[in-house]
């Protein structure tokens, strides 16, 4: 993370998402702006120093494809992810073709949309965590080898994966969509739900049984999540 | 018919005339032969000696005049005075170069007569005697027969013209009958009512319109059905998750709760949201696969590796179940298709098969090719398609049990599979196995032609 707060503007008509986005975004630990419309937008573009847009693609007035390719006229430095309703596969190409760097459907999960953006703002500092360690956890992402007090955990490497998505995204919840995309890599319209619990079932029989203090916990409605401060959750 | 009856008069006029003018030209030929001249070259008008004409002028009938030039009469046929109108005068009497000249005479606009004048050049001893012939014939009874008909022609002519009319009207009126009934009966379909039927009429055009008509109304009332039915599924279906979002909703807010209780009533809504919307996704899916929106992108690739690759990713499933898998598949059959589509049709067969089978079961699964065609069967050892629901086991929203959330689909997983299929040109079968459980059966063609 270039700044130690990250500046971020959302631009997007809808008063309720702005609204949960702000509150959102605020409370993860970002400045935000909020832009109603596209040309509002540029202007705080213009006024502010970004770290990153989150921009809707059905604006009033301009549209979002159009305010995208101004903006990309100043800078090509600054991330953009784009929200959009149309899922269709042409949208999502000349969006991400227009100079998105990333592409989210509505309705999207919140949890997501953070991950995604810090995902987009740590790309600058391009150090790969190589080693994680909550409480007697340790995880080696190199060798892929994860070990629990001491004693080597005997994961498949789909379970090795989950493990370190979730320590990845550490204190944030990661929702089953994300795992579906980011590990089975299926599309929207195929469920892998089932699948997915059936993972974390086996991950966490592997990683938490017999130990105290429980790793891997369920958030419900949003999905998985191992926290920064394990102890005081068991 | 005016037209026809002008050209008919015309035509007989052109022909009567001609006849009379070729007698009048014979006419002439008969008077040179009749002229008479003295030793001094003068005309011979003594009727003793036109004797013979006389007889000759009788017998034909021949009305002639000889004149000289400057107009007087020489001598004349008996009967162009008895019988025959008077002399005629000759318009260009003066001049001296007077051919042949026909002329329509007419006198107190009653007689109707014909002339020929012919110029007869003669020298005498005392000059030039230049004499003109003349013949007539009276145009008396052409003009008779041609008025006789033109009256009957124009008098006859409305007859078969109305005839003509009332047989129309009364063929078109036969004709159209079978119309007017299709279009009352066409009048009393609605969509409200598709199920009226057109009365089968003749062996003709029509009777091919009215079956067809009907097949089409049988091919609308399915899709109306179909609709009405994916209507009221769906609506049944969207708002069962609504009604538990607003109920949980409400009885959380009807009272002040601790945060721990809040943050279950939130997590709850949120699982039930995700719900909706996978089913809202799906449907919209299927509604762009209806609306034929979805366009394929056809690429080689190995579908021996796809199924693997799904069986690899649901492999928990049916080891959590203990089910005994029988993988039949032939390794390195390829195939030109849309890669995404076929994942839908893999890996929904399978999760529906995985779903029904009872712990401990059995999934047999195979791919062949054969000729241009690659078969894939999904086999399995659960409770197997109730005969009543064979026909109905592709449509939305069809399952077996009344479970929610026990399959992924909802009801949806074998239409997509099945559009997916038609995307492709193919085809899915479901049969029962003999012993126990469903098998289903998809044939593919190896190669897309668009």
């Amino acid at each position: 993370m270039a700044a130690a707060t990250p500046n971020l503007l959302v631009i997007e008509d809808e008063p309720k998402v702005a609204k949960s986005l702000k509150q959102g975004f605020s409370e993860a630990g970002y400045i935000v702006s909020i832009a109603n419309s596209g040309e509002e937008g540029l202007s705080i573009f213009l006024e502010q120093e970004l770290d990153i847009v989150i921009l809707d693609l059905n604006l009033p007035g301009r549209d979002g494809i159009d305010i995208l390719k101004t903006l990309r006229q100043h800078t090509n430095t600054l991330p953009v992810i784009i929200l959009s309703a149309r899922d269709d596969i042409n949208d999502r190409v000349l969006g991400l073709d227009s100079g998105a760097n990333d592409y989210l459907i509505k309705p999207f999960a919140f949890p997501e949309l953070l991950a995604r953006t810090r995902v987009l703002l740590r790309q600058d500092v391009s150090v790969p965590t190589l080693e994680y360690h909550v409480a007697d956890l340790s995880v080696d992402v190199i060798n892929r080898k994860a070990f629990r007090h001491n004693k080597e955990l005997n994961l498949t490497p789909k379970e090795f994966e989950i493990l370190e998505l979730l320590l990845r995204n550490q204190g944030q919840p990661v929702s089953r969509r994300m795992l579906a995309t980011d590990i089975w890599r299926v599309e929207r319209a195929t469920s892998l739900d089932n699948v997915i619990d059936v993972h974390i079932m086996r991950l966490r029989r592997k990683v938490d049984e017999g130990f105290p203090v429980k790793l891997i916990q369920t958030i419900r409605g949003l999905g998985f999540s191992i926290p920064h401060d394990p102890e005081s959750n068991s | 018919m005016l037209v026809f009856n002008s050209i008919t008069v015309s035509l007989y006029s052109d022909q009567a005339l001609e006849n009379i003018d070729q007698q009048l030209r014979n006419d002439m030929v008969a008077v040179r032969r009749l002229l008479r001249f003295n030793a001094d070259g003068i005309l011979n008008t003594n009727p003793q000696s036109a004797q013979t004409s006389l007889v000759y002028e009788s017998r034909n009938s021949i009305r002639y005049a000889v004149r000289n030039t400057s107009g007087h009469t020489l001598r004349f046929s008996i009967n162009m005075v008895t019988l025959g109108p008077p002399l005629p005068k000759l318009e260009n009497k003066t001049t001296p170069i007077i051919e042949d000249m026909w002329q329509n005479q007419s006198r107190n606009g009653e007689r109707h007569y014909r002339l020929l004048s012919v110029l007869y050049p003669h020298t005498a001893h005392d000059g030039n005697q230049d004499l003109i012939l003349q013949v007539l014939r009276p145009l008396s009874n052409y003009d008779i027969q041609r008025n006789e008909l033109v009256t009957l022609l124009f008098s006859l002519s409305p007859l078969p013209l109305i005839l003509v009319i009332l047989g129309s009207f009364w063929v078109s009126r036969l004709a159209l009958k079978p119309v007017n009934t299709l279009i009352t009966a066409v009048s009393s379909i609605s969509a409200h009512d598709l199920t009226t039927r057109l009365p089968p009429s003749s062996n003709d055009e029509l009777g091919q319109l009215t079956e067809n008509f009907n097949q089409m109304l049988e091919r609308l009332e399915q899709s109306f059905e179909s609709l009405t039915s994916f209507t009221a599924n769906a609506s049944h279906e969207l708002r069962t998750p609504l009604t538990a979002l607003r109920t949980q909703a409400e009885v959380a807010l009807s009272q002040s709760r601790s945060s721990q209780d809040y943050q279950n009533v939130l997590g709850s809504l949120l699982e039930d949201m995700g719900h909706l919307e996978h089913l809202i996704n799906t449907l919209l899916h299927l509604a762009r696969c209806d609306a034929g929106l979805v366009q394929l992108s056809v690429q080689h690739f190995n579908f021996s590796e796809r199924i693997s690759y799904w069986l690899d990713t649901l492999s928990v499933l049916l080891a959590e179940k203990n089910i005994h898998l029988i993988n039949q598949c032939a390794s390195d059959i390829t195939i030109n298709a849309d890669q995404g589509a076929i994942d839908r049709i893999i890996v929904n067969l399978l999760d529906n098969a995985i779903c029904y089978t009872p712990a401990d079961g059995k999934i047999t699964l195979s791919l062949v090719k054969e000729n241009n065609n690659i078969i894939f069967t999904v086999s399995d050892t659960g409770p197997g398609i109730p005969n009543h629901l064979r026909n109905d086991i592709f449509d939305r929203f069809v399952r077996l049990q009344k479970t929610r959330h026990e399959s992924s689909g909802a009801g949806l997983g074998l239409a997509i599979v099945n559009r997916a299929i038609e995307l492709h040109h193919g085809s899915i079968t479901v049969d029962n196995n003999v012993d126990v459980g469903a098998c289903f059966s998809v044939q593919l063609p190896f190669q897309q032609d668009d």
